[in-house]
Formats: C-alpha cells, structure tokens, sequence
C-alpha cells in the first residue's frame, strides 16, 4: 500500500489544527466571559432572593401568603430555609415555635414536595439538601426512600439520610447506631457531632448495645457517652473501666471520666497511673485535672516525671489547677528536683497567665 | 515532492529534497519530538480531565448544606509551623496574618533559623516574646536550638530560635516543638486566609486516609497588604509576574487538582501544606540537604507508604488560601528557577527506585514518569528541538514552512491549556475579574515568545547542577547526589 501525502497539504493541514485550537482557546475565553456574566446575574438573584426570604423566615406571625418559589429558585429555598432551621435549632426558648413556623412555610409553598422529588435526584447538592430539609419537617411520608438511602453505598448520603431518619422517627435511633458501627466510612467526626446534637434520642440504645459488645464497637461508642446524662452514662463507664483490657476503650472511657465524671472518679482514674500505653496516662492526668483534689497530688507528682511530654504536660496543668496560684505551688516548684518537672510547671503557669490576660485556646 | 521512509515503506511523505531529509536518523528524531510532544499533552489534558471531575464533585460538596462544618469542633488540632530567615521586611505582616488564623485549636511556632538581620528582634517586640522550656520531643537532630520563647502577649505562640540549617532543618525544630498531631507548614514570606485551616483540614475530616493536603497559592505581588490580609489585588503590570500568574493558575488548577485526585501529587508547596505529624515523623523528617524540602517531603511520604503498604491519600483543596510573592526580576526568577529544577532532579534521583517499581501503583508508573517526562526532560526536549532545527538548517534540508507549522501547533495547545485553566477558575473560584482574565491570556501569547524558552534554560542549568553537586547556599553538607543510594523506608520500630 502506498499512501502519498503532499508535504504542502500536510503543512497546510498542521495551520488548520493549530488554527483551530487557537480559535477553540478564544472562544472559551468567550465562553468564560459569558459564564461570568451569568454568574454575576445569578449571584444579584440569589442576594435578592435571600434577603426576601431571610425576612420571611423570621416573620412572626407567618404572612397570610408567601411568594411563589420559582423552579429556578428551588435549590435556593432549600439551602436558605436548612440554613434557617440550624439557626433556629440553636436558638433560645422559641426555637421550637420557629421550627414549627419554619416547616410551615415549606408546606405551604410546596418545597416540601419538591425535596420529596429530590430524594432520588442526580445532583448531590439537591438530593443532600432535600433529605435534611426532611429531616427536619419530620413528617413519616420520606421514610421508605430515606430508609433506601440510609443503606446505599455513597457514604455522604446514607449518613445524611439515616441523620434525618432519626429526626423524622427516633425509633430508628436503634437503626441508626447498628449503622454507625457498620459504616466504617462514614465520617468519624461528623458522627461525633450528630451524636452530641442527637444525644437525647440516641443515648439509650447506645448505653444499651455498650456493655456486650465486641471490643471494636465497645471503642467505637464509648466516646459517645459524655454527650449523655452522667446518672445513666457514668455507671457503664465505671463498668467499662473495671473490666476491658483495650487500651482504647480505657482511654475512651477516661475522656468521659475528664469530661462528666465526679470527683469520685478520680480514684479510679488514678489506678491507670502505671498504664504501659501513654495515653491511657494522658487520660489520668486528664480526669485528675478535672475531677481530681489535693490526696491527686501524689500521683500527679509521679506523672510529671513521666518520659512523655504530653504526659508531663497535663499533670502540671492538673498540679498548677488544684494547688492554685500560691504558696502549695510554689513550694511543690521548690522541691522538685528534676529539671523538666520544673520547666514544664513554670509553662503551664505562665500560659495561664498569659491566657487570663487574653483568653485564647492552645 | 516526495520522499519515501526506508523504514516505513507503507507510507511516503514528501520532504524539501530527496536526499538527506529522508535520512532514517532525522525522521526518526523528527517522528521522536513529536511523540514527546503528543505524550506530554496527552498527560496534560488526562490531568485536565481529571481536575474538571473532581472539581465537580468537590463544588457539589462544598456546595451543600452537607455537615462538614459540624465535624469542625472535633477536628484535629494543628500546629502552624513557620520558618523565617532574615524576613525583617515582612515578618509583622506574616504575624498578623498568623494571628487571623481561626480554628478550634491550634498553635503557631515560628522558627527563626538563623536570620542575621533584626527578624528575632522584631519577634520580641511584637510579640511580648520571654524565654521558655526546651523542645520537647526530639524526634530529629537539628542545628543547635538558641532558645524557644513563648509570648506574652498572645498565648498560642512560640518561636524558636536556632542556627541557620535551612528550611527543612527548620520544620524538623518546629515539629520536635510542636505538640498536636496535624502540622501545618508556611512560609515565612507569604500571608493566608483566616479559614486556611478550616479549609485544609475538610480532605482529613472526610477520609481518614488522609496524611497530607495542599492548596492553590495566589500571587501576593501587586495586593495591597492591610494588617496582615491583602485587601486589594491587583493584577501586575510587569510580565515576568503575570507570566508566573499563568504557572500558578496551571499548576494549580490544571496539575495538582488532577493529581490529587488520582492520588498522584508529587509537591505539597512548602507555602502551604497540612501534613499528619505522625506520618511525617515516621518518613523521616523533613531533608535538610536538599536545596528545597517541599517535592523531596511529598515524595517520600508516598514511597513510605507505598512501600510499607499503608493505605493513604494526599489531596489537594482548589481554593486560594495562601498569598506568596514571585520574582519580579530576571535574576531572582533564574535563582528560583534553577533551584527548583535542581530540587526536583535530587527528589527524582533519591526516590529513582520508586518509579516503575512493584507495589508502586499510580504514583510509581504514572505520576513519577509523568514528571520525568514534563519536567526533566522538557529542557532536554526544547533543546533537541532547537538543535535538531539549528543542525538542519546548516545542510540545507529544513523545511522553514514545516518548522512553523509545528510550532504553531506546540503554540496552539499551550494556550488551550491556559484556556482550560481560566474554565476552572470560572467554575470555582473566579479569581481574577474579566479583564484581567484578558489580560492574562493576552500574556499566554507572549509567554510563548521567549519567557518559556528562559526557564528551559534555567531549568536545564538546574539539572545539570544537580550532576555537578555544586555546594547550596554555603551552609549545608552533604548535598545529594545522583550516586547516592537511593531512599529506602524503614518500617516504624
């Protein structure tokens, strides 16, 4: 086979392409300058919307009509009015009134039909938004797609539809927490937070699936019980503490200790003193910090020798709590002999010198 | 007129004469060029084509009412890690910047490596600096630690006060220093946004595979600095900055979005990276006898973990959070340059035996040879190229009309890909108006004339002083070389 080519139509060939592409480049610097002006139109269009829509989300009593929600304006509405609902949920005393004023106004302009239709959209930004403007509402119409979607393998939307199952019916808090330790993918800090704003409906089951569960769930939920009622999450810690020998689960269980235990906890925080695993000491530092009193301070004298500074750290910081600003402190200072003990006793009452002049976290 | 390819007899194609322009040895270097050129731009547009998708999928989440911002109060506390050398000029303004940052918990250490100007002296001052204790941690043998200072005035700083042993000695003090596992390390010339770390730290919050994430960098030269936060932006009126623009928004946009995305980013810029300290610690530390730190870090990470078999991610975040000036003249632009180069030919040469290896997955058969191919040899290309037209044109057998053609086409795409780039901002972020959007494709054309053909040059001088191992900055020992063992990860004791 002989295939002739012409070099003169294979360099004319070559302009034609580069060419081509020049003016395929132009033209999508067109195509930008006409995005940017559509986008500068929508954007005039979204702050006009938001601004008539903030004011009638906060308008008490509701007004006798609402204004049509255009199609284009949908995904608008739901994000505005989500972004409402937050607010109210942390708002003051009327935060249920505005809730319940708030789900009106989706009924009563059919948005909440629209979120229906959405549940199954393509777009994740319409479908995520519909199933927590669901969630919300409350009502039981959503549950068979949500409970579909509770379980389908995008992480991002069963984890936000099982959040809204349990708004919508908290019988399914049950559910929920058999997912939390299924889903390995789901997002561990987003749950933690879902648990402490869901802590009231959640709290029994968890406490419940706690005490026989297999160690890898054990320290999966123990974190969770400091966002629950001390009278009925501090017994199962205590529990916890005297018979698991997972060092994560300990450390777990002593966060709670820190953070809702009673000053009683402190002795059994102390028993973890001479725990091999550092943070498990960490934590005992962390509860007598908290929880701990004056017959702590043997044991935090011990920990401020500890070989890890985080160890060290927070023992001071649990000494300089406890003793105070004063003579006890400075003579523990005074008969300290090792000279990190020392230097890390001088930073933590500097630092909270300093933070008392200029509150800020560290 | 028409010659015939001895060794392709399928096929004719005509030529200028029917002799030497036919000779297999130039056919074969004319067909080799342009295979480079079609093989770089296929990796160009497959790296386009996978920032176009992530980036969808990123808008669509950031996008939503989705509870990203609820996990924030658990997020990870960071220590900001910022080494300054002698940036008396400019280090109240990198302070003030600092102390914008919110987040729920951080700290910031700034580590003034050995400055001889009146960097440390300006820290005291605005900063209530007063001694404090020793580093604590000692993970790694750094140049000697002068003192480390706490303020008085704001309670989440420290610095640290050691002798000069470069950046990546620096960040090594820093981390020894630092007391959270998440480590951000700066710059001690750029400035960034209140939410960096908010920002950066979504990709560790979203996948716990997560070890390290970067983000875009905006040009800082022309904005007007108002307490520590760039206030107005204007685009640069000198060319060799809105050039530099033009690389920033293509390596930015084009490159690393993709590359993040397909978990093949070979630099975290050293201006703004989130790094898991554990990991980082675990790999080794930062390097401190190479010239930069950032590629050689990266890298090394991904060849830890490759090697070890750790399931990982590094990711890149689109948006513009950090501020950093360029060079504004030749001569600090080819010190830049060179040193780059330099750096990403020690980084390949101390991770060699990671490309094409087992178990290397993407990163060893895809994004390493990639940056072999668009980095390293991209001088070593142009040069050819350049030659190859030189030498033909000495025997009379180049075809000037097919020369021109082909550039043409090289000129053509360059600026397609500028064109993608300003899609992606536009779909983003829009981080330049509509007129500076002309503005700077206007520039695309001429940064075609002349500018790329400087930073080949640079670049090729780079290389070759990475081969010549010529001493760095007078104050390191031991600078890699390419017959140096290559990195070989240990697992953790």
């Amino acid at each position: 086979m002989d295939l002739t080519i012409d070099i003169n139509e294979l360099i004319l060939a070559t302009y034609v392409l580069a060419a081509g592409v020049t003016a395929l480049s132009v033209l999508m610097i067109v195509l930008v300058m006409m995005m940017r002006s559509a986008t500068a139109r929508r954007e005039r269009a979204l702050r006009r919307f938001e601004t008539r829509w903030s004011r009638l989300f906060q308008e008490r009593p509701q007004p006798p009509s609402l204004p049509r929600v255009r199609p284009s304006e949908e995904e608008w509405f739901l994000i505005a009015w989500n972004a409402a609902q937050e607010r109210a949920a942390q708002g003051g005393s009327d935060a249920g009134a505005d809730r319940e004023r708030l789900n009106d106004i989706a009924r009563n302009t059919g948005m909440d039909e629209v979120a229906l239709r959405w549940l199954a959209h393509r777009n994740m930004t319409r479908a995520l938004s519909a199933i927590i403007m669901l969630g919300y509402i409350g009502d039981g119409r959503p549950v068979p797609p949500l409970e579909k979607l509770a379980v389908s393998p995008d992480p991002i939307l069963s984890f936000a539809a099982a959040r809204a199952l349990v708004q919508i019916h908290p019988v399914w808090a049950q559910q929920f927490v058999e997912l939390m330790t299924e889903r390995r993918d789901w997002s561990r800090f987003k749950l933690l937070a879902s648990v402490e704003e869901m802590s009231d409906v959640l709290e029994r089951p968890i406490l419940e699936k706690l005490p026989d569960a297999p160690t890898e769930t054990q320290r999966e939920l123990t974190q969770y019980l400091r966002f629950f009622d001390p009278t009925r999450s501090l017994p199962v810690v205590r529990d916890l503490l005297k018979t698991t020998p997972d060092d994560m689960t300990i450390t777990s269980a002593l966060r709670v200790l820190e953070e809702i235990g009673e000053r009683s906890d402190a002795h059994l925080a102390s028993t973890f003193a001479e725990n091999p695993d550092w943070r498990i000491r960490v934590q005992v530092a962390n509860v007598l910090r908290a929880r701990g009193g004056q017959d702590d301070l043997a044991v935090l004298q011990t920990l401020i020798h500890d070989a890890q500074w985080w160890v060290r750290y927070r023992a001071a910081q649990a000494i300089a709590n406890i003793a105070g600003k004063g003579e006890q402190l400075d003579d523990i200072i005074r008969r300290e002999k090792d000279r990190y003990a020392v230097d890390i006793l001088q930073e933590v009452i500097a630092e909270q010198a300093t933070q008392q002049k200029e509150p800020q976290t560290t | 007129m028409i010659a015939h390819f001895s060794w392709l007899s399928t096929i004719t194609i005509s030529g200028i004469s029917g002799g030497l322009s036919t000779h297999p040895v130039i056919v074969s270097l004319e067909l080799a060029l342009l295979a480079y050129f079609l093989v770089v731009n296929v990796i160009d547009f497959v790296l386009i084509g996978s920032s176009m998708r992530n980036l969808g999928q990123f808008l669509r989440l950031t996008g939503t009412d989705a509870p990203e911002s609820i996990a924030l109060p658990y997020a990870m506390p960071i220590s900001v890690l910022v080494p300054v050398h002698n940036e008396g000029a400019s280090i109240g303004d990198v302070v003030r910047s600092l102390l914008r940052i919110r987040y729920p918990k951080h700290e910031i250490i700034v580590i003034n490596d050995g400055s001889t100007d009146d960097t440390l002296d300006l820290l005291k001052r605005q900063l209530g600096l007063i001694p404090a204790g020793d580093a604590q941690f000692h993970s790694f043998r750094t140049q000697t630690i002068r003192g480390v200072y706490r303020s008085t005035l704001h309670p989440q700083i420290r610095v640290i006060d050691k002798e000069n042993g470069g950046k990546g000695d620096a960040l090594n003090a820093g981390i020894d220093e630092a007391r959270y596992p998440m480590i951000f390390a700066g710059d001690g010339d750029s400035l960034y946004a209140a939410d960096v770390l908010e920002k950066m730290i979504q990709p560790f919050l979203e996948n716990s595979r997560t070890v390290g994430c970067g983000a875009s960098l905006r040009v800082l030269n022309e904005a007007t600095i108002v307490d520590g936060v760039p206030v107005r932006d204007a685009l640069s009126h000198n060319y060799i900055v809105r050039f530099q623009i033009l690389e920033y928004l293509r390596a930015g946009l084009n490159s690393r979005f993709g590359w993040g995305a397909l978990n093949g980013m070979t630099c975290v810029s050293g201006a703004c990276a989130l790094w898991r300290k554990s990991v980082v610690v675990a790999a080794g530390g930062y390097a401190t006898n190479t010239i930069w730190e950032d590629m050689e870090i990266t890298v090394r990470v991904h060849h830890y973990m490759r090697t070890l078999g750790l399931p990982y991610r590094i990711a890149f975040v689109p948006e513009s959070v950090c501020w950093t000036r360029v060079p504004e003249t030749l001569g600090e632009l080819a010190r830049q340059r060179m040193s780059w180069q330099r750096h990403i030919t020690e980084t390949l040469s101390m991770h060699r035996n990671l490309v094409f290896a087992r178990g290397s997955g993407l990163f060893g058969w895809f994004a390493l040879p990639a940056i072999i191919l668009t980095e390293l040899l991209a001088p070593v290309w142009l040069f050819g190229g350049l030659l190859f037209i030189v030498a033909t044109a000495l025997l009379g057998i180049l075809s000037v009309q097919s020369q021109v053609a082909l550039l043409a086409v090289v000129f053509s795409f360059t600026l397609l890909k500028v064109a993608f780039s300003f899609i992606l901002d536009e779909v983003s972020y829009r981080t330049h108006s509509l007129a500076e959007v002309w503005m700077l494709f206007w520039a695309a054309l001429w940064e075609q004339i002349g500018y790329r053909q400087f930073i080949s040059v640079l670049s090729l001088i780079g290389t070759v002083q990475f081969f010549i191992a010529s001493s760095i900055r007078g104050q390191r020992q031991g600078v890699p070389k390419w017959s140096d063992a290559p990195y070989d990860p240990k697992p953790p004791a």
